[in-house]
């Protein structure tokens, strides 16, 4: 007993890794759909969003790369499709530089397919990549134009339909920022909310989400959603079941496992320690 | 001089910058504005300066042959060709540069964040242990968050005879709980003591007592 206790005190690292990599393919294979409940913060988000005005330009920051898309491309892609769906404006731009082919990647799958009624320029615009992010936001706030002089198919900004209404951050009537940390979302609250007093929410990978409950119980955060699980609330709440929902059955596989090798490792570590003091 | 004038420099910029959050006349608000302006330039050369760097260490490694060579080879050829196709070509849905973006670098940045869960299911097995009482709590309160952020858990929990059934959102209510009070708690006291460092060395760095910031790596 206390060899195979000592053993699986010291087990094999690649026997963890194996097991991880089986209970997660094998949970997206099979995909067992679970009832969702929506949490307050996703819904005062998509609250943000229903309670515009029709026609309202929002902003949308795509503030991740390809390292973070697994937890954030399907709740940008809930976001946007929301914001057509209402027809809401939607100026686009991103912080990291590697990850602005993923706002054309997003406009390609859920505008151009979905609605394809919607005009590049009158109802929306891709502004792409720029430098500067904190002192980038506060020069928004006096000319968008004047940040970005072109948009991202080296269009003159002052020259789209949109861009003609939509002067200055301060016309914006949310900040929506997917972030995968910084620039991202903070940097949003401390200028676009906290100097300029634009309404900013938005979402984060799940390991960076305590981190913005202080700024939730404030009010300087309109809702929050953390990692998988809040794109896949949003997913609910849109009505379109997603990559999110698809994946939180591997994501709810993968945390119980987490937890029983917790549990295992504490146990074999207990009974180990005792027969030691014996 | 070579030290005094960008101490200098920074001191009459940081202060005018302090100042013209009290000063809403149009002349200084303006001018602080268009410096903000120049710092996105700035900030643009920062870029520059990160690719010459990359460039200048991993060509180093290459020419001296050191081990994983031929890695920093694949890495320069493959910056070299990127950059040409977007340059050349445009980055725009349809062009080769987007191609080898979305087939290449999107996947294998994503396989390695996904590493993550690996390597947390592993240092969880070995070093998450109850040796005493706040490693005890720290265990309980992760535990907790892990199954009640999970659907799975939710519906576990409701199963569980009398207490799920009893009380069915028992679980997302500890949940909850343990991330808007403790949670909060810590983090507030973390950026509060994060803020308080950074406005201590900004004004160390105005008044020109640290300096480390002019000097390169060991001088």
């Amino acid at each position: 007993m206390k060899t195979f206790l000592e053993r699986l005190t010291r087990i094999d690292r690649r026997w963890i890794f194996l097991a991880m990599g089986l209970t997660v393919a094998l949970a997206l294979l099979i995909n067992v759909k679970l009832p969702m409940t929506v949490s307050g913060d996703v819904k005062q988000a998509y609250d943000l969003l229903e309670k515009l005005p029709e026609g309202s330009p929002v902003l949308f920051s795509w503030d991740y790369d390809p390292g973070s898309m697994p937890e954030l491309y399907p709740l940008s892609a809930a976001m946007l499709r929301h914001a057509m769906r209402r027809n809401l404006k939607v100026v686009m731009m991103g912080h990291w530089v590697t990850g602005t082919p993923l706002i054309e990647k997003q406009v390609s799958e859920v505008i151009r397919t979905e609605y394809p009624g919607k005009v590049y320029g009158r109802d929306y615009v891709n502004l792409g990549y720029k430098s500067g992010q904190a002192v980038l936001v506060v020069t928004m706030a006096k000319s968008i134009a004047d940040a970005f002089p072109q948009d991202y198919y080296k269009n003159r900004t002052d020259t789209l339909e949109l861009m003609k209404q939509v002067k200055s951050l301060k016309d914006m009537g949310a900040v929506v920022s997917f972030s995968a940390g910084d620039p991202g979302l903070i940097m949003w609250i401390q200028f676009a909310w906290q100097r300029f007093g634009v309404p900013v929410t938005g979402g984060c990978t799940a390991v960076s989400a305590p981190e913005f409950s202080a700024y939730l119980q404030s009010g300087q955060l309109v809702g929050l959603m953390g990692g998988m699980r809040g794109a896949a609330e949003y997913e609910v709440l849109v009505d379109h079941p997603g990559a999110a929902s698809t994946g939180m059955s591997a994501q709810s596989l993968a945390h119980f496992l987490i937890v029983g090798f917790i549990l295992v490792g504490n146990i074999a570590f207990f009974l180990t320690r005792k027969k030691e003091e014996k | 001089m070579k030290k005094t004038i960008p101490l200098a420099i920074t001191f009459l910029a940081g202060f005018y910058m302090i100042l013209a959050f009290f000063v809403p006349h149009p002349i200084v608000a303006n001018s602080a504005q268009e410096m903000q302006s120049w710092e996105i330039i700035i900030v643009a050369f920062t870029l520059v300066l990160g690719i010459g760097n990359l460039i200048f260490v991993h060509a180093e490694k290459i020419q001296r042959r050191r081990q994983g060579w031929f890695y920093s080879l694949t890495l320069l050829v493959c910056l070299a060709f990127m950059m040409v196709l977007g340059l050349f070509w445009g980055i725009k849905e349809g062009t080769a540069y987007y191609w080898l973006y979305d087939n290449v670098m999107a996947p294998l940045s994503s396989a390695m964040f996904s590493l993550l869960a690996f390597f947390i299911a592993s240092a969880a097995y070995r070093a998450f242990r109850a040796r005493n009482k706040e490693a005890t709590l720290l265990l309980i309160a992760a535990a907790i968050i892990m199954i009640g952020r999970v659907p799975l858990g939710s519906w576990l929990w409701q199963h569980v005879p009398f207490l799920g059934a009893k009380v069915p959102a028992l679980l997302d209510q500890v949940t909850q709980w343990v991330m808007e009070i403790p949670n909060t708690a810590g983090q507030r006291g973390i950026k509060i003591g994060a803020a308080l460092g950074a406005v201590s060395m900004a004004l160390r760095m105005l008044l020109g007592i640290e300096r480390s910031y002019l000097t390169t790596g060991g001088n």
